[in-house]
């Protein structure tokens, strides 16, 4: 009793320590996934606006303060420091396998390395390295990146990572950088260069930034389309992130002072609203910026408004191009890549409200802001710089002002300009609609073809993997040792249009030396299963073989042992009958010798002497199906499918065909054919299959019909009615 | 006896009324063939048409009257040469009308599949000859509306605005024009016998059929070159304008009195000039009329008489089957990939109209560039004139090569039921497919190259700069190509083409003629931006930079396309329905 409830004793202290283990592993996990991003979020949001920035004033490592190696390392340090810290941050929201191994192989040395340089960090952000609020958060900033590192890099000890894996995230780790990159690292690292360049007016230069404004999404949808939803969503929302930082690091917290220049322009808005939208999935506000930004942002770039003086290696072109191509690509892509639905009518409607409110807004703070001094230009509303490029006319709309005074403040608009600018807007963003429209139709459809590719890759890997490649001379040899045979296994066939099976679960084998026939009703499915043979079809469901190739995986070699009669002559007209026998022996590389021995003994038994060196155009029906079966016959195939060929033949030319079916089997081949002529199937076949419906409802041989009393014809109505009546 | 005659001349009137009946159908329902006769059963679609084709007549007759009235207020001609004026558009119409009645009389009379119905009819023969004639000249008679009855109304408006005859010449002029109208037609169906020997011989020689086209194809090349060669190096029409006029004028004077018949024709339309200086309605003009009827008459005789009994003849032979004994032909061994290069080959060259399509294709972008060029040449232009000459060059190539291509998006769907067959070869579709666009590849290249050189030449490029351009609108046109062929693969209209050998609205063509007209004039944009940036920014004025960037684009453009080919058939192709 003692020693039984000591174990028990025992036990239950095992279980209170295993509880205290898992809730002590809870509450770290929670400290570390849900307290400290926040904190981290909310300290590194400070240290962006913590200081007068210093950094973008310099052009070339040659006005640094500090040596020019130390200063382009350090300026790597924060650039790194960016990527690092929206990885440590998101890494508590994303779980696969990249980010797993760049939040605790990659990072961890990123902060060590800001650590050591962080005096030159402070020098190059504010010309010294006092203790500073800057200073504080930025070592904040690395300590909690370094106890995040830490955390996942014992959490995740236990997944296991290759060479190959680190490789990888290193990569990974290079693309997250271009859109992490700081606005001022370009202009500080490589000066201005020797000459003034101004992407401007289409010029090459111009045309260079648009090019890679339009090929790096394209990069990024046909990378991230085969991705799992969880890494899209990561890759998305980081990119906003990092880009919106980037955007950000030209601003201070003096900015909070002047709201005349905050960012109210149209394309600025996008930096925050792609983001916001992409986390916390604010779906009608998305759709403002898909109307709205993008084709804006569109407009800006195709017509920059920086000034003459500016070169493309500065700060400022790179603020502007990194926006407006955010603006411009980021909402197209998010609906590219199906986060967003493609928009309807309802989201048009919201996009445009939003759309009102945003220029209600824009237009007041204009108006305001200038009537108490500062001359703001939210959205081109407020100055002539848009009717400038427009010409006269547009001026004098512009000119027309309508103004009111509120509390002294005398408020101009300029309503003609404003209202037209605003309904221009309306119909540039339904009318771009459809080309966006366009634009993701041939998405789509590039997108089915290219799983469509996948998956028949797939089957072609897998048939590799059954049957090792065989060389051509190997595969003739092996075409003459094969015995015929035809096999259908659980086939099934569905039409693209029809949600009913056309054939279903078909099985059937025919043999060596046989003359099958194949009945059925009109519509049963007998052209179906025919045509799924020879591959005109391609298979739903099932197996189809011949002479053991299978018709799908192994097409050619199968196709290498059929010969085809369709229900309906197919011929090129404008040749003459010997020649289309030729190319079809061409085809299935009948030698010489043999075509001439078969042509020879065809033409004579199908009576065609004197036409087949005419054009086909001048046959008539009879002839046409005549050269058909020749065509048909002429490399000998192993197994020969006639869909109702007696059609449209004249009495001797049936009679010859008939006889011509008999010796192809006596040889040891099949003849498989469909036919409505029940007689003559009866006269012909060893065995029938009656299908109905796209069933099979039975294989017999002729003799066991006919042993049981009752003829063909009988048998065949029999099995269509009784069915009928079921 | 009397009773007898009597009831003999009841029933010759009886059979006469029959026979007009007879003819009255015959003539209605060949009719209904060539015009759209529906209009006549509902009385408010009557009225629609018939109001609707006198607004046609009349905006014809109020253009050609503004177009004659400004020409001779700028001096083109004056007053006295309205009748030259008359002459002129009365030779051009008739004309015209000889060349078509000649040859569509050809085809309907003796060629005609029709004639295979007509004999079975309960019919006397001749009636079905006479209604084929008749058929003709209502048919002239409703084309003469578009063109001669208009443009002599406008002529005659003008002569009685200035006061040179009165109104009432207006309704007297349809009177000659019936009988005139009934001249082409009967000469037409004489002329006809000799064209259908012609066609007769032709066809059994086919050899000479294809040297002769060959030999007209190379007579109006030649002539167009000529022609072209004749612009003056230097067109200033304001300096040269009284140079102009006089040459026009002595033209006109020429055309009078070198056509004397139509001269007389004209006179009885507008009547005699008198002392009185007006035209007016004589004894003579009735005389002359009298003449052309009796003419009308005499052709008509000729006409039955000559025509007749062959129109007989073909109608029997048409129905023989001309069964031709020949000698075996030894087989051919090929090898499996140019087995099919083959067989197109003999396709193309063995379907008429395919044939010729490329070959005037192929044959007018070289000859229009020339055109072009010898215009540019003559007029004084500076360096944005000649970008723009280069990109109106460019466009100019472009537009019908790549508008031609819209054959291509109907390559395989003609094939009808044929071109499912490929599927059961054991072969990799995408030989085949491919194979097919080769013969239109072939015989573009040179065509490509000669109107890149003649472009080229005649705006000083040199041999590098025409071979980059040859090579850049190459791969566009193969590029274009490639997505017709395209189309029609993933849009297959093999079934229709199996039912009726045709389709008047398919989709494909219209796809790929759309993006023709885009493509063209997107492609000559991006050459207007690259060569004006290549010769405005280097500091020689070479353009060769800006060539080698339009080449990139259409290799690029190309490849693109080539490779949505080749992915489309291996994924869609065999899941296409047979």
């Amino acid at each position: 009793m003692t020693i039984n409830s000591s174990i028990e004793n025992s036990n239950i202290a095992n279980i209170n320590i295993k509880n205290n283990k898992i809730s002590t592993k809870k509450i770290v996990s929670f400290i570390f996934e849900k307290i400290v991003p926040y904190v981290f979020m909310i300290v590194f949001a400070i240290r962006l606006f913590s200081y007068q920035s210093l950094i973008d004033t310099y052009i070339g490592l040659n006005q640094s303060p500090i040596s020019a190696v130390t200063t382009f390392f350090t300026l790597v340090a924060i650039w790194l420091q960016y990527t690092a810290i929206l990885i440590s941050i998101l890494r508590s929201f994303f779980r696969f396998k990249v980010l797993i191994n760049l939040a605790r192989y990659i990072t961890l040395p990123i902060y060590l390395f800001n650590l050591i340089l962080i005096q030159s960090i402070m020098i190059l952000f504010v010309g010294n390295k006092q203790i500073s609020l800057l200073f504080v958060c930025y070592l904040a900033e690395i300590v909690l990146g370094i106890a995040l590192s830490i955390y996942y890099l014992i959490k995740d000890c236990k997944v296991k990572t290759s060479i190959k894996e680190i490789a990888i995230a290193i990569g990974v780790l290079l693309l997250m950088m271009i859109a992490s990159l700081p606005a001022y690292f370009i202009q500080f690292v490589f000066g201005y260069g020797r000459n003034t360049i101004i992407p401007k007016d289409i010029s090459f230069y111009h045309r260079v930034l648009i090019y890679i404004g339009i090929i790096i999404p394209i990069i990024l949808y046909f990378t991230l389309r085969n991705q799992s939803e969880e890494v899209i969503r990561f890759s998305l929302i980081y990119i906003s992130l990092a880009t919106m930082i980037g955007f950000l690091v030209n601003y201070d917290y003096t900015i909070f002072s002047r709201p005349w220049s905050w960012p109210f322009h149209l394309c600025n808005t996008a930096m925050f609203i792609i983001p916001l939208c992409l986390i916390f999935k604010f779906k009608r506000l998305f759709y403002f910026t898909y109307f709205i930004n993008v084709f804006g942002a569109l407009i800006a770039m195709l017509m920059p408004n920086y000034e003459d003086t500016t070169n493309i290696l500065s700060s400022k072109i790179f603020h502007f191009w990194f926006n407006h191509w955010i603006a411009f690509f980021m909402p197209l892509l998010i609906v590219a890549l199906k986060q967003f639905p493609r928009p309807k009518i309802k989201e048009f409607y919201w996009s445009m409200i939003w759309f009102l409110g945003y220029f209600v807004l824009v237009l007041f703070l204009n108006v305001y802001f200038t009537a108490i001094g500062h001359k703001t230009d939210f959205f081109f509303l407020n100055t002539n710089y848009v009717v400038d490029q427009l010409g006269t006319w547009a001026e004098q709309l512009f000119n027309i002002e309508a103004s009111i005074t509120v509390g002294g403040k005398i408020l101009v608009f300029h309503p003609i300009y404003q209202a037209l600018f605003f309904a221009t807007y309306v119909a540039l963003g339904l009318a771009i609609w459809f080309v966006y429209a366009e634009f993701f139709r041939i998405a789509d459809r590039h997108y089915e073809l290219h799983l469509k590719l996948k998956k028949i890759k797939q089957v072609e890997i897998a048939r590799r993997s059954v049957s090792s490649k065989i060389r051509k001379e190997e595969f003739m040899k092996e075409l003459e040792t094969k015995e015929a045979k035809l096999q259908l296994i659980h086939f099934s066939k569905k039409y693209a249009t029809s949600k009913v099976y056309a054939v279903e679960d078909a099985n059937l084998e025919v043999h060596k030396g046989e003359i099958f026939g194949f009945l059925g009703p009109n519509g049963a499915g007998k052209s179906t299963i025919i045509k799924s043979i020879v591959g005109i079809q391609p298979i739903t469901e099932g197996n189809i073989e011949v002479c053991e190739y299978d018709i799908t995986k192994d097409a050619v070699k199968a196709k290498y042992n059929i010969g085809y009669v369709p229900d309906h002559y197919a011929l090129y007209e404008k040749l003459t009958g010997r020649e289309y026998i030729n190319y079809i022996a061409d085809i299935y590389e009948v030698s010489k010798e043999d075509r001439d021995k078969r042509l020879a003994k065809y033409i004579k038994i199908f009576e065609l002497e004197s036409s087949i060196d005419s054009k086909i155009k001048t046959y008539s029906h009879g002839m046409k199906q005549k050269i058909t079966i020749m065509s048909a016959l002429v490399h000998n195939p192993k197994v020969w499918i006639l869909d109702e060929p007696l059609t449209g033949l004249d009495p001797n030319s049936i009679y010859q065909v008939k006889e011509c079916m008999k010796q192809h089997a006596s040889e040891g081949n099949i003849v498989f054919f469909s036919s409505h002529l029940i007689d003559i199937v009866e006269k012909l076949c060893g065995r029938i299959a009656i299908i109905k419906k796209g069933h099979i409802q039975c294989v017999k041989s002729v003799d066991e019909i006919e042993a049981s009393g009752i003829s063909l014809e009988q048998f065949y109505l029999n099995t269509i009615g009784n069915n009928e009546e079921k | 006896m009397k009773a007898f005659v009597k009831k003999e001349k009841a029933q010759n009137t009886q059979i006469q009324k029959h026979g007009l009946k007879q003819l009255k159908t015959l003539v209605f329902m060949q009719l209904r063939d060539k015009i759209d006769l529906s209009f006549i059963k509902d009385k408010k679609q009557f009225f629609r048409t018939i109001i609707l084709n006198l607004v046609k007549m009349i905006g014809i007759v109020a253009i050609a009257y503004l177009i004659l009235f400004l020409s001779s207020k700028i001096g083109l001609f004056s007053n006295s040469e309205f009748p030259s004026i008359m002459v002129l558009i009365l030779t051009i119409s008739l004309g015209l009308s000889l060349i078509s009645c000649t040859y569509e009389l050809t085809n309907n009379l003796y060629f005609s599949e029709d004639n295979r119905v007509l004999i079975t009819l309960p019919v006397d023969a001749n009636q079905i000859f006479i209604s084929k004639i008749i058929v003709f000249y209502i048919y002239e008679l409703k084309k003469s509306l578009n063109f001669l009855i208009p443009l002599t109304i406008s002529c005659l408006l003008l002569l009685i605005m200035k006061g040179f005859c009165s109104v009432w010449m207006l309704f007297w002029s349809f009177i000659p024009l019936i009988f005139i109208l009934m001249l082409p037609v009967l000469f037409g169906a004489l002329l006809s016998i000799i064209l259908m020997y012609i066609k007769l011989f032709l066809k059994r020689v086919p050899t000479i059929q294809v040297l002769l086209f060959l030999v007209l194809l190379a007579l109006s090349i030649i002539g167009i070159v000529y022609l072209i060669g004749l612009i003056p190096n230097n067109i200033d029409l304001i300096a040269q304008w009284p140079t102009i006029s006089r040459n026009i004028r002595e033209f006109l004077l020429q055309v009078e009195s070198k056509l004397a018949i139509m001269s007389q024709m004209v006179s009885i339309i507008i009547g005699s000039f008198t002392q009185r200086l007006v035209y007016v309605l004589n004894g003579m003009t009735f005389v002359k009329l009298l003449v052309l009827i009796v003419i009308c008459g005499i052709l008509f005789i000729l006409v039955y008489f000559i025509s007749r009994p062959i129109f007989f003849g073909m109608m029997a032979k048409n129905f023989e089957i001309n069964k031709r004994i020949t000698n075996d032909k030894p087989n051919k061994k090929h090898n499996k990939y140019f087995t099919f290069i083959n067989k197109e080959f003999k396709i193309n060259l063995r379907t008429i109209h395919i044939s010729v399509n490329y070959l005037m294709v192929y044959i007018i972008v070289p000859i229009l560039i020339l055109f072009l060029n010898a215009m540019y040449k003559a007029m004084d232009t500076r360096t944005l004139g000649d970008l723009l000459i280069y990109t109106f060059n460019i466009l100019l190539i472009c537009l019908p090569l790549l508008a031609s291509n819209a054959l291509v998006a109907t390559y395989y769907s003609r094939e009808g039921r044929t071109g499912y067959m490929k599927k059961t070869k054991p072969i990799y579709a995408f030989y085949p497919l491919i194979i097919k666009l080769l013969f239109n590849f072939i015989f573009s290249i040179p065509t490509i190259f000669i109107t890149c050189a003649i472009f080229g030449s005649s705006v000083s490029f040199n041999v590098g700069e025409i071979t980059l351009l040859g090579f850049a609108i190459l791969f566009l046109h193969l590029g274009h190509m490639i997505y017709s062929a395209n189309l029609d693969i993933m849009n297959p209209q093999n079934e229709q083409y199996a039912t009726t050998g045709d389709m008047i609205d398919n989709p494909n063509e219209n796809k790929s003629t759309v993006l023709a007209f885009i493509l063209s004039a997107v492609y000559a944009l991006i050459s207007y931006k690259l060569l004006s940036e290549a010769s405005l920014g280097s500091t020689d004025g070479s353009i060769i930079f800006g060539l080698v960037k339009l080449m990139i684009i259409s290799i690029a453009f190309f490849g693109a396309m080539l490779l949505l080919f080749v992915k489309n058939i291996k994924a869609y192709y065999y899941d296409i329905q047979g």
